[in-house]
């Protein structure tokens, strides 16, 4: 809510779930969703306590009508008072007298349980009568949420508790599940009360052929070739794939694949890819997948031919006029399942959540660290930060609004500055990295934005360029460089696309000739292998201040900093360094994006002593806007202009870098730089003598 | 068009927080199976004639207004 209206103030009303079936209806085919289940989620959902989250778990295949109802429950938006008001009446949703007392404490805060909790899953499985299944799973969140392998003794224990607490004289010790498996990370764990004592886990970042020796290792009764062959593929196509178990005396021979993908499904061509996956195992009805394309959507009340739940009406029109409710619908992942039996399942989970802000949807962000670290702590939390954001692909992920985001480029940035870091670590994974990305070398010699994606001449320059601090690039040099080569245009001028490069677009745009026009972002990030024909372009294209445009960038910083790394290899263009140079003295840095900061100390450090002090101002300021979990906020302000114009300008579409990861490679490549400059600078002095 | 049915949805709508403040809502804010019939029910009770399809574009007009604000405030 904003600060400092009388928001802040107000007490947010309860708000019915029903309301959220209500705006979700009209997005959701029948196929998904038929008129009797509907009937039958409404009166549920009407149970429910008054928090206007729900998710529905969806059957994909053809003849399976049967839908879970879910509902997460938040620290914010008043839910615990919302909570606690509910607990007090008739509870017809939550039949257990155990799970009512730990939301009661939960709801009161009366054990500092929230600090532990933030959010809490309530699951109702389907029944086949109009009333609530039997008592509902409850998840809590276990393992910390940056990935930290050991989640803390102390959580672990705490969840044990909760977990005896829930299941009481009933109880098994989950020994089997979370006890004994320090060197995992466990998202959820489930305390499923309906079905009997049984105890689901949630494991994450289970790495590519990880899984069979985990499963072997927890002597899995199921089919753990076929379960790894499914995980393998899975993880190749999503950016996250968690693996559910059920424990009861023991591991039990059913498992689960969450399947997550970090855009929306309206807006690219991964979830695709996962969808035909799930199809071609015949797990999929065609027009359950197709109803799914249609379910992405910002909704808000003054939108043209949109009924609001006439339920909500009052609370929003006696809301502090600040607010500015608004439904997200979505389709929240997939999951796979494999049954004891041999058989195979496929789900969607489809969510609605209100919001009394519309602009609080997509806020997710760590908080700044109060003050500035050491440069070595702030590189080393940066480089555990891009460490604890590698997928279980190996890869790194970025940009998701755009065309799905990308696999490959940003890996290959991400790769290279794990890569020059200087910590074994993050060299070696950059290392591993470097070796899948020359296993995606395309039969023409380039790499693409993303595997779904044709390639282009800036992707293969950055994997050229991580595969060079890796020593890997004589592997793909020779091709990569004849692939480069394909890309001058009839103007003389070098393309992002080849003439004759398919560019497939989502709108069917034939005209394209802006994305085959000359990029000079493009040639400064290619010049170093193709310095003979590329240094001429940069020459001629310097403009007067000093800078290059950008046609892929909002601002000329990256492309700059670019061109001055690419020319400051040839002593003959010093002149061009210089002017660059000069042109980076003059820019401010008071409400520039940590990436243009770090661009900005990249180009500096190309000049002399004085400048490499210049610096210095710039990279105090990036150690103190540094992010709690190692990251930077999202910075770089990638252009997608419309394929037919030549011309970009900084008005056209922006798409930020989502995961933080781009930004973030790039600050630590730029503090790399500067540490490296800082002591060579100072080793200059030291020999020069007092 | 905003006709005086709609413009009698609006009144309504700006008097909320006050009937509420009243204790005239009845809870009408938590009951799930509240519908556009119970609103125009709520309304009549307290003065306020419209159609359950004037009173939700009455409500379009009322957030649109509210949004125009925010945004002309840079809020």
């Amino acid at each position: 809510m904003p600060e400092g209206s009388k928001t802040s103030q107000y007490k947010l009303p309860g708000l019915s779930p029903a309301g959220c079936l209500a705006l979700l209806w009209p997005k959701l085919s029948t196929a998904l969703v038929n008129h009797t289940m509907r009937d039958r989620l409404w009166v549920a959902a009407c149970q429910l306590p008054p928090i206007p989250r729900i998710a529905l778990e969806v059957r994909l295949a053809e003849h399976e009508s049967a839908v879970d109802l879910h509902q997460m429950i938040t620290r914010g938006d008043d839910d615990p008072r919302i909570l606690s008001g509910y607990l007090k009446g008739h509870t017809p949703s939550l039949t257990s007298p155990a799970l009512k007392d730990f939301l009661r404490s939960w709801a009161t805060d009366e054990e500092a349980l929230q600090a532990s909790f933030d959010h809490l899953y309530l699951e109702w499985d389907s029944t086949d009568g109009p009333h609530l299944p039997r008592a509902p799973a409850i998840f809590l969140a276990m393992d910390d949420r940056e990935h930290k392998p050991d989640g803390g003794a102390k959580r672990r224990q705490l969840v044990r508790e909760i977990v005896a607490r829930l299941q009481g004289r009933h109880g098994i010790p989950p020994n089997n599940s979370f006890a004994a498996r320090e060197n995992l990370t466990i998202g959820h764990v489930g305390v499923m009360l309906g079905r009997g004592s049984t105890i689901r886990c949630n494991y994450r970042r289970i790495f590519r052929q990880q899984l069979a020796p985990l499963l072997e290792e927890l002597r899995w009764p199921g089919d753990i070739e076929w379960a790894a062959r499914h995980f393998d593929a899975l993880v190749g196509l999503a950016d996250r794939v968690t693996v559910g178990l059920d424990f009861l005396h023991s591991v039990l021979p059913s498992i689960g694949f969450e399947i997550f993908l970090d855009h929306p499904l309206s807006l690219g061509p991964r979830w695709r890819a996962v969808l035909d996956y799930l199809s071609e195992q015949g797990l999929c009805a065609p027009e359950k997948t197709a109803a799914l394309q249609l379910i992405d959507a910002y909704l808000t009340p003054d939108r043209s031919g949109q009924t609001w739940p006439a339920s909500w009406l009052a609370a929003a029109a006696a809301a502090p006029s600040s607010t500015r409710p608004a439904v997200r619908t979505c389709v929240s992942h997939l999951k796979l399942s494999l049954a004891h039996d041999g058989s195979a399942s496929a789900k969607a989970y489809i969510s609605a959540e209100h919001f009394w802000n519309l602009e609080r949807a997509d806020q997710r962000c760590g908080d700044p660290v109060r003050s500035a670290s050491s440069l070595a702590s702030t590189r080393s939390r940066a480089i555990a930060f891009l460490l604890s954001c590698q997928q279980q692909s190996g890869f790194w992920s970025d940009f998701n609004c755009a065309n799905g985001g990308s696999g490959s480029w940003v890996s290959a940035v991400v790769a290279r500055a794990l890569a020059t870091s200087g910590n074994a670590t993050a060299e070696a994974c950059a290392d591993h990295v470097a070796a899948l990305l020359l296993r995606k070398q395309r039969q023409c010699g380039g790499w693409g934005y993303s595997d779904q994606y044709s390639p282009d001449s800036d992707s293969t320059a950055a994997v050229l360029k991580c595969l060079r601090v890796t020593g890997h690039e004589r592997k793909a040099s020779a091709r990569a460089c004849q692939f480069l080569m394909e890309h001058f245009t009839l103007d003389g001028g070098f393309s992002t696309y080849a003439a004759d490069t398919p560019i497939p677009l989502r709108n069917g745009s034939l005209d394209v000739r802006g994305w085959r026009a000359s990029h000079l972002c493009v040639v400064a990030n290619c010049a170093p292998f193709l310095p003979e024909r590329l240094v001429p372009l940069l020459r001629a294209h310097q403009q007067a201040n000093g800078s290059w445009l950008p046609y892929w960038w909002r601002t000329p910083l990256y492309a700059t900093a670019l061109a001055a790394e690419a020319l400051a290899r040839a002593a003959s263009e010093r002149s061009l360094v210089e002017r660059a140079v000069a042109w980076a003295r003059r820019q401010s840095v008071a409400t520039a994006t940590a990436f243009d900061a770090a661009n900005l100390v990249q180009i500096l450090l190309q000049g002399g002593a004085l400048d490499v002090e210049a610096a210095s101002p710039v990279v105090g300021r990036l150690r103190e806007s540094q992010l709690a979990d190692g990251s930077w906020a999202s910075g770089a302000e990638l252009l997608i202009p419309p394929p037919d114009r030549v011309v970009a300008t900084p008005d056209m579409q922006v798409i930020l870098d989502d995961k933080r990861l781009f930004t973030t490679a790039i600050v630590l490549a730029a503090l790399t730089a500067y540490k490296h400059a800082k002591a060579k600078t100072s080793a200059m002095l030291s020999e020069r003598g007092p | 068009v905003r006709t005086p049915g709609i413009q009698r949805g609006l009144d309504f709508l700006v008097a909320l927080p006050q009937l509420e403040a009243d204790g005239k809502l009845q809870g009408a804010r938590l009951l799930p199976r509240i519908d556009y019939d119970s609103i125009v029910r709520l309304g009549a009770a307290n003065g306020y004639d419209f159609t359950p399809s004037e009173v939700s574009e009455a409500f379009r007009i009322f957030m649109r207004s509210r949004r125009l604000v925010l945004k002309g405030t840079g809020a």
